[in-house]
């Protein structure tokens, strides 16, 4: 016997997760007007313009288990530096987040029209998925070109950083495009069952 | 597909309309439509029940296999 669907509670739940998506885009949106304004202007200061005595702050690094901090730093950064390759960082970022997230805006208004498991929603899980594919290796590479260029700003042979793809994001990646592999599986079944009468 | 649907030659036969089968059956026409036409992939045992209740014929009257059609697919 077939589960009881509350459809109610599912449109409910359907309605909230598009407005948060929208609300999500839009922040990426602006994030990354923001990050396109930012570099283009750090393109053409001057790298002598503003810069940070790092003798005056101190490194911090906490991510999951690992955290330390360093209080004694010697070395300048550049206001140029942190704005073209944060910036340039940023806009990967929000380029990968704006492709996943408009994708995740369109597969719900299919879901809303009833029509989970068209061809058109598997396309879109499809692409959710190879995007946090891309991601999890390409933003990694910019992440560590950014911090690189802080790290050679500040004067301490200890300090390296090492490029290693973001295997949580490719792992996800990987669980979507499965889903995705479902959802055609869907689409197939709804066909043959379109196509009775 | 080597199954051949011959409702328009049971229509003719019963002098009997599209449209009236559709209303007699209670399904849509576009499906009706389809089904005279081949284009469906699958027939429920329910349909097919009510079709030949209403048309007063079997089944076999309705769906002709053909090994040549089936080739020619």
């Amino acid at each position: 016997m077939n589960e009881p669907f509350n459809e109610k509670r599912f449109k409910n739940v359907l309605t909230v997760s598009r407005i948060l998506t929208i609300i999500i885009v839009s922040i990426i949106i602006f994030m990354g007007v923001l990050a396109l304004i930012g570099t283009i202007f750090g393109m053409f200061i001057s790298p002598t313009w503003i810069e940070f005595d790092l003798s005056q702050h101190a490194l911090l690094f906490d991510r999951g288990p690992i955290a330390f901090s360093i209080d004694s730093l010697e070395g300048i950064l550049s206001l140029k530096t942190i704005l073209v390759f944060g910036g340039l960082a940023l806009i990967v970022v929000t380029g990968f987040g704006l492709m996943f997230f408009n994708n995740l805006r369109l597969l719900l208004r299919e879901v809303k029209e009833k029509r989970p498991f068209s061809s058109t929603s598997v396309k879109h899980v499809m692409y959710m998925s190879y995007t946090l594919i891309l991601a999890g290796i390409i933003i990694p590479i910019f992440a560590s070109v950014f911090f690189r260029q802080i790290m050679l700003a500040v004067e301490s042979p200890e300090l390296s950083i090492n490029y290693s793809p973001d295997i949580n994001t490719i792992f996800l990646g990987l669980l979507l495009y499965l889903l995705g592999k479902i959802f055609a599986y869907g689409n197939y079944l709804q066909a043959e069952v379109d196509g009775t009468v | 597909m080597g199954i051949i649907v011959r409702l328009d030659r049971v229509l003719a036969d019963r002098k009997m309309q599209l449209s009236e089968l559709a209303s007699a059956v209670d399904i849509s026409m576009a499906n009706l439509s389809n089904l005279k036409t081949g284009k469906v992939k699958a027939i429920r045992f329910s349909t097919l029940e009510r079709i030949c209740e209403v048309l007063e014929c079997q089944p076999g009257e309705l769906l002709e296999y053909s090994e040549t059609e089936k080739e020619n697919n």
